[in-house]
């Protein structure tokens, strides 16, 4: 799916992004992110995930077609565009002999804008042990100290790369209540990538999902849980055609079928004078697995 | 990037001052066993190259360490998250045993001046061999970081860099094998200054070729 949106002013830009792996694509991928949006871009592992996140940070080269930042083209020779950049992933490259404080103390010299008082608020908030080693932390903790990391220097877009992935519920709960409180300002623009989706329901404006290295589709949050629906009815008809139906089940007289365009195919069960209709919702969850489980079919459908 | 080259030679700091006292403890060892031995040890030459030699490896293996140990560590990451550009931390990469080479050559340079105060006699030959040992260690760094480059092109498809790294490896063994060779049958007054300038040459061409490989790298995430 390409998002073709005309403001120079995006927090971050991909245009025809695509990199080539043995036996995998990514892209190429047309992506806008506004300032102050959480998307959450959604994909089983090997999707292509990691990857659109490395090249949005120069960590990766792309083949063809590049990034922005805030208009700042992204590339590993080039820094103007790292000052508005913060990344969270599951490698921070931290000396893992030195205390967290001491590798805060160390990127104080080595990131402009870097603010002491920010660092230090943060680390109070989240409850980070300064003092301690970074390999005896726990990895909570390491994703909260790559978290302080990523924020001291006042960057205006976050990249998280699954960044509760691994944890156990209780330290997922704490740390996803962190990344709420950052989002909540509407200062930054996150782009959050996970594949637990239980996730996006607490964190996520917008969806893109990605999957076999494309995005299948991007839509708000709120429009997806309002737009899909699990519909059971009767009907004699052995083979009904509805509009924005991704998936048919017939049990005895009675269908059940998954719809992402609800009004759409009421209206047309209406028509066909369908028996006991019954519509519920589908969360967000759900509604995630199976456009991931249907990729390119749903793409279609939705285009 | 002096910044984050202090703080790696701080961070191994521990490693450098371990690996040094190893060396030391192994020095004091040996000089107890020569002076033990008498005149049935080595001549006098021979000994204080081989307490040298000691000093001039050690930091370099510690060099390897602390090569495997940043790449573990995934520094890079950390690093392009500052207004470092590849050039400047490909200049980290190859910096680094530099100042660990110089480090084991002021050491070696300490224990035979020492050694010259000690006996009255400062023989040039195990300044030679200290020095041979002390460039042969420090060109076959190099080499292993240009092979890592060429290795890390290879990888990224960079198939024409990767082929200009195992090129350059080549060519560096055999300009080598020939001076050596040379050398070997041409013996004379310039045989060691030669061995010497070859490795040098050979070291300083490698570290060229590393970072202008580095620099053309497509994926830092390694």
């Amino acid at each position: 799916m390409n998002d073709h949106r005309p403001e120079a002013t995006a927090a971050a830009r991909l245009s025809g992004l695509t990199k080539r792996f043995p036996g995998f694509q990514l892209g190429p991928i047309d992506l806008a992110l506004e300032p102050g949006t959480v998307l959450a871009l959604v994909g089983p592992n090997g999707a292509g995930k990691t990857t659109t996140l490395n090249c949005m940070a120069g960590l990766i080269v792309p083949d063809e077609g590049g990034t922005e930042v805030y208009g700042a083209p992204v590339h590993p020779s080039r820094t103007e565009y790292r000052r508005d950049v913060g990344y969270v992933g599951e490698e921070s490259g931290f000396f893992q002999r030195w205390t967290a404080g001491r590798n805060l103390d160390y990127l104080a010299k080595l990131l402009p804008g870097w603010s002491h008082d920010r660092a230090s608020r943060l680390a109070d908030r989240f409850g980070l042990p300064l003092g301690k080693a970074v390999n005896k932390l726990s990895r909570g903790n390491r994703t909260k100290l790559a978290l302080v990391a990523a924020l001291a220097h006042g960057p205006r877009l976050l990249l998280l790369d699954e960044p509760t992935a691994g944890l156990d519920p209780v330290v997922r709960s704490e740390v996803l209540d962190v990344f709420w409180e950052i989002t909540e300002d509407g200062e930054h623009a996150v782009l959050y990538s996970t594949h637990v989706l239980s996730d996006i329901n607490r964190l996520a404006d917008e969806l893109a999902f990605l999957r076999d290295g494309q995005i299948v589709l991007r839509t708000g949050r709120d429009e997806l849980s309002e737009s899909w629906r699990r519909v059971s009815f009767r009907l004699p008809e052995e083979n009904v055609e509805l509009p924005g139906v991704v998936e048919h089940r017939r049990v005895r007289a009675e269908h059940q079928v998954i719809t992402q365009d609800a009004p759409a195919t009421l209206q047309q069960l209406t028509v066909l004078g369908a028996e006991a209709v019954e519509v519920s919702r589908m969360s967000v969850d759900e509604i995630a697995v199976q456009i991931l489980k249907e990729g390119h079919h749903v793409a279609r459908a939705a285009s | 990037m002096w910044h984050a080259l202090r703080a790696e030679l701080a961070y191994f700091r521990p490693w450098l001052i371990g690996g040094m006292g190893l060396a030391l403890g192994v020095v004091i060892i040996v000089s107890v066993v020569f002076f033990a031995v008498g005149d049935d040890g080595p001549p006098g030459h021979a000994a204080a190259g081989i307490r040298g030699m000691f000093l001039i490896m050690a930091p370099m293996i510690v060099g390897f360490i602390i090569q495997t140990l940043r790449s573990e560590e995934r520094r890079t990451r950390l690093l392009l998250a500052g207004p470092l550009t590849p050039r400047q931390l490909a200049g980290v990469m190859v910096l680094l045993p530099v100042i660990l080479f110089a480090i084991g050559v002021l050491a070696a340079a300490l224990v035979i001046s020492a050694d010259a105060l000690v006996t009255g006699k400062l023989a040039l030959e195990s300044l030679h061999i200290v020095g041979y040992v002390g460039g042969m260690l420090f060109m076959g760094t190099m080499i292993g970081l240009l092979v890592q480059e060429a290795t890390a092109a290879h990888r990224q498809r960079r198939l024409l860099a990767a082929a200009a790294g195992w090129a350059s490896f080549v060519v560096a063994m055999l300009f080598l094998a020939a001076l050596t060779a040379a050398v070997v049958f041409l013996q004379g007054p310039m045989s060691w200054p030669s061995l010497h300038l070859g490795n040098l040459i050979v070291a300083l061409a490698t570290m060229v070729a590393t970072v202008a490989m580095y620099t053309g790298r497509t994926d830092f995430t390694r």
